[in-house]
C-alpha cells in the first residue's frame, strides 16, 4: 500500500508534478491518496487524480480517497463519482 | 499473499470441521463437499488460477488413497475453471465500467469547468454590453443636451456635460478671441482666478491643444514646460480639449478639465472628453447655421467672436476671404415694440430674397443689422450690397418712410486699410465710417383707402388693400412676400396700417 498525500492549491501549473506521482506507483494496487489539505481543486488535476485511479483500478487494484476536502468533494460530486469511488472520512 | 492466506484459512476451518465431525462428511451431498464449497469461495474471491491452485492443494492434502478420485478431480478443478471463469469475466466486466465511470468522471469535470469558463465569460460580455450601453446612453444625452441647447445656453450646457458625463469636479469652457482664449464658462469653481479668464496662447497645456487640434493631457506634456499654469492659484489643467469647426476645422475655443477623482482620469474619460468637445464643435456650427436659416439672429457676443473667428482664420490663410455688411437704423430705437419686430422680419425677409440664407451669419441688436458673408469677395459683396440698397430703398423705405436717415457699410477682408483683424472688427461692429442715404418722402394713400381711413374703417382698408394685391400678381416674388407678411401680422394699429398703405400703394403706383 502507498500513501500519497496532494495539498494546496492544485491547478494547472500543478498538474505536472502529480503527474510525476504516478511513475512512483510501480505496481501498487492499494494507493490511499491524502486529500485533506486541498484548497482548490480544477480539472487538470482533478484528470491528474483520475489517470492514477484508472491506473490502479486497471490493476485489479483499489484507491482509498482519505478525507476530501470541500472543493474536491465538490469534484467528486460533479463527476458522479461518490458511489463509485472508495472515500474515507477521519 | 492474501489468496495464500484465504486458503490456508480455509483448510484450517475444514481440518478443525473434520476433526469436530470425525472427518465424516456422508451426510452432505457431494455437491456441498466442504473441499468444493473452498475452492468456489478461492475462485470468487481471487478467480479461476487461484481457484485452480486450490483444488490442486486439496487434491494433494486429501486425494491421496480416495476412493473416488477421478471424481474429486473433476468436481473441484471444474468447479475451479467454472466460477473462477465466470468471477473473472464479471470482475473484467466491472473493472471495465469503472475505467468508463472514471473517463466520464474527467469528461464531466472538465466540461463543468468549459462551462463555468463560459458563464464567466457570458457574464462579462454582458457586463461590457451594459457598460456599451451605458456609453451610448451617455453619448445620446450628450448629444440630445448639446444639441438642443441655444447659442447663448451652450456654453452652460456644455461644461454642465463635462462635469456630469466624465466627472470632473471643475471644469471650464474657454473661446478664441484672437489670439486669446477667453472664459466663457467654468463649474466646480467658487470663484475664478483672475489671470485664468483671459489666457494669450503660449506654451501651455490650452495653447498646446490649440495649437495641434487636439486632445491633450497633462500626462503628455513635455515636464520642462510644465512651468507656472495658474497653479498657484489652483487653476492646473489635466486635459484639454480643442472645440474645433465642423466645415473648416478652425478651432472655436478650449474645453479644459481641471479636477477629476483620480480613478477617472483614464482614457475612457479622454476619448469621452473628445467625443463631447466634437458635438460642442458641431452643435456651434450647426447653431449658427440654423440661426441664420431660421431667422433668428445671433447675440452680438457671439457674432463677434464668429467674426473674429473668421478674420483670425482668414489672415492665416486658412479661410477664404468673406465680406461684412453693417446696417444701422437710428431712428428704429424710438420706435415701439410693435413695429420693432415688424421691421426686424422685414429685414430678414429682405436678406432671404437676395442672399442664400446658408450664405447669412447676421445679428441684430438695438438699431444695428451686422450680415457675415462667407467665402465672398470684394466685388461680389460690392454687388450685394447695391442690391440690398436698392431693396431697402424700395421696400423698407415704402413703408417705414420715418425711419429717418440710415447707415450702410460695406467692408472686406481683402479691403485696403483692414489688413488686422481687429481693426477690421472694430470698423465693422462700430461703424466708425457710415455712408449715409436718404430715404424717399411719404407715398400718398389710394383714393378709396384714403376714404376707408376717414371714415375709420380699417377693417374695409385691409380688404381693399388684400384684393389690389390679389388682382396683380405680376408683382415681384419678394415685394408680395412682403406685403403679404405685413397684411397678415396686421392688426388695428394704426401705424401698421399705414405702413401696408404705403406698401400697396407704392406697389400700384409701380404697376401701373
Amino acid at each position: 500500500m502507498r500513501v500519497i498525500t496532494w495539498q494546496g492549491r492544485l491547478d494547472a501549473p500543478v498538474a505536472n508534478r502529480l503527474l510525476a506521482d504516478l511513475a512512483l506507483l510501480r505496481g501498487q494496487r492499494r494507493v490511499e491518496l491524502e486529500l485533506s489539505g486541498v484548497t482548490y481543486m480544477d480539472a487538470a488535476c482533478f484528470g491528474v487524480m483520475m489517470q492514477l485511479i484508472r491506473l490502479v483500478w486497471t490493476r485489479n487494484g483499489e484507491v482509498v480517497l482519505r478525507s476530501p476536502s470541500p472543493p474536491v468533494w465538490e469534484k467528486l460530486r460533479e463527476g458522479q463519482l461518490l458511489e463509485v469511488v472508495k472515500t474515507e472520512v477521519k | 499473499m492474501r489468496f495464500w492466506l484465504n486458503l490456508g484459512l480455509g483448510m484450517l476451518v475444514l481440518a478443525l470441521a473434520g476433526q469436530l465431525m470425525g472427518h465424516d462428511f456422508r451426510f452432505l451431498h457431494w455437491a456441498l463437499s466442504p473441499y468444493v464449497l473452498l475452492v468456489i469461495a478461492i475462485a470468487l474471491e481471487h478467480g479461476w488460477i487461484e481457484a485452480c491452485v486450490a483444488a490442486l492443494a486439496v487434491l494433494g492434502l486429501t486425494g491421496s488413497g480416495h476412493p473416488d478420485l477421478r471424481f474429486q478431480v473433476v468436481l473441484l478443478l471444474g468447479s475451479a475453471l467454472f466460477v473462477g471463469g465466470l468471477a473473472d469475466r464479471n470482475r473484467r466486466r466491472i473493472r471495465h465500467l469503472r475505467l468508463v465511470v472514471a473517463s466520464q468522471a474527467e469528461a464531466l469535470v472538465s466540461q463543468g469547468e468549459q462551462l463555468a469558463s463560459l458563464e464567466k465569460s457570458k457574464a462579462e460580455l454582458l457586463h461590457r454590453l451594459a457598460e456599451r450601453q451605458t456609453s451610448t446612453a451617455t453619448l445620446h444625452e450628450v448629444y440630445r443636451r448639446l444639441a438642443d441647447e441655444d447659442l447663448a445656453r451652450l456654453p452652460s450646457a456644455v461644461v454642465d456635460v463635462v462635469a456630469e458625463c466624465i466627472g470632473a469636479e471643475q471644469c471650464s469652457l474657454y473661446l478664441m478671441e484672437g489670439n486669446s482664449l477667453r472664459l466663457a464658462m467654468s463649474k466646480g469653481w467658487t470663484s475664478t482666478p483672475e489671470e485664468a479668464r483671459t489666457l494669450t496662447l503660449g506654451d501651455d497645456l490650452l495653447s498646446l491643444a490649440v495649437r495641434e487640434k487636439r486632445l491633450r493631457t497633462l500626462q503628455e506634456f513635455p515636464l520642462e514646460r510644465l512651468r507656472y499654469d495658474g497653479m498657484e492659484a489652483g487653476f492646473m489643467r489635466l486635459m484639454a480639449a480643442p472645440i474645433l469647426h465642423a466645415g473648416s476645422g478652425a478651432v472655436l475655443g478650449v474645453l479644459s478639465v481641471e479636477s477629476l477623482p483620480f480613478s477617472l482620469f483614464n482614457r475612457s474619460s479622454t476619448q469621452l472628453l473628445e467625443t463631447i468637445a466634437e458635438l460642442a464643435g458641431r452643435s456651434l456650427t450647426a447653431a449658427v447655421t440654423s440661426s441664420a436659416a431660421s431667422g433668428e439672429w445671433l447675440s452680438r457676443e457671439f457674432f463677434r467672436r464668429r467674426l473674429r473667428a473668421e478674420l483670425t482664420a482668414q489672415s492665416k490663410g486658412t479661410r477664404a476671404h468673406f465680406s461684412y455688411i453693417s446696417l444701422r437704423l437710428p431712428q428704429l430705437e424710438k420706435t415701439n415694440p410693435t413695429r420693432r419686430a415688424l421691421v426686424e422680419r422685414a429685414l430678414k425677409l429682405i436678406l432671404q430674397s437676395i442672399l442664400h440664407p446658408e450664405d447669412v451669419r447676421g445679428y441684430w441688436e438695438a438699431d444695428t443689422l451686422g450680415v457675415l458673408l462667407l467665402g465672398t469677395e470684394a466685388a461680389p459683396a460690392q454687388r450685394l450690397s447695391q442690391d440690398l440698397q436698392k431693396e431697402l430703398q424700395t421696400q423698407l423705405g415704402l413703408w417705414i418712410p420715418d425711419l429717418g436717415l440710415w447707415r450702410f457699410e460695406v467692408a472686406c477682408s481683402t479691403s485696403e486699410g483692414f489688413q488686422e483683424p481687429e481693426e477690421l472688427v472694430s470698423k465693422t461692429l462700430l461703424g466708425a465710417r457710415p455712408a449715409q442715404v436718404s430715404l424717399g418722402p411719404a407715398l400718398e394713400f389710394p383714393p378709396e383707402v384714403a376714404e376707408l381711413k376717414a371714415r375709420r374703417q380699417p377693417e374695409l382698408a385691409l380688404d381693399r388693400l388684400r384684393r389690389l394685391v390679389q388682382e396683380r400678381p405680376k408683382h415681384a416674388p419678394t415685394r408680395h412676400l412682403l406685403i403679404r407678411t405685413y397684411l397678415e401680422s396686421s392688426d388695428s394699429d394704426a401705424l401698421a396700417l399705414a405702413s401696408e398703405h404705403y406698401s400697396v400703394t407704392k406697389l400700384l403706383e409701380a404697376s401701373t
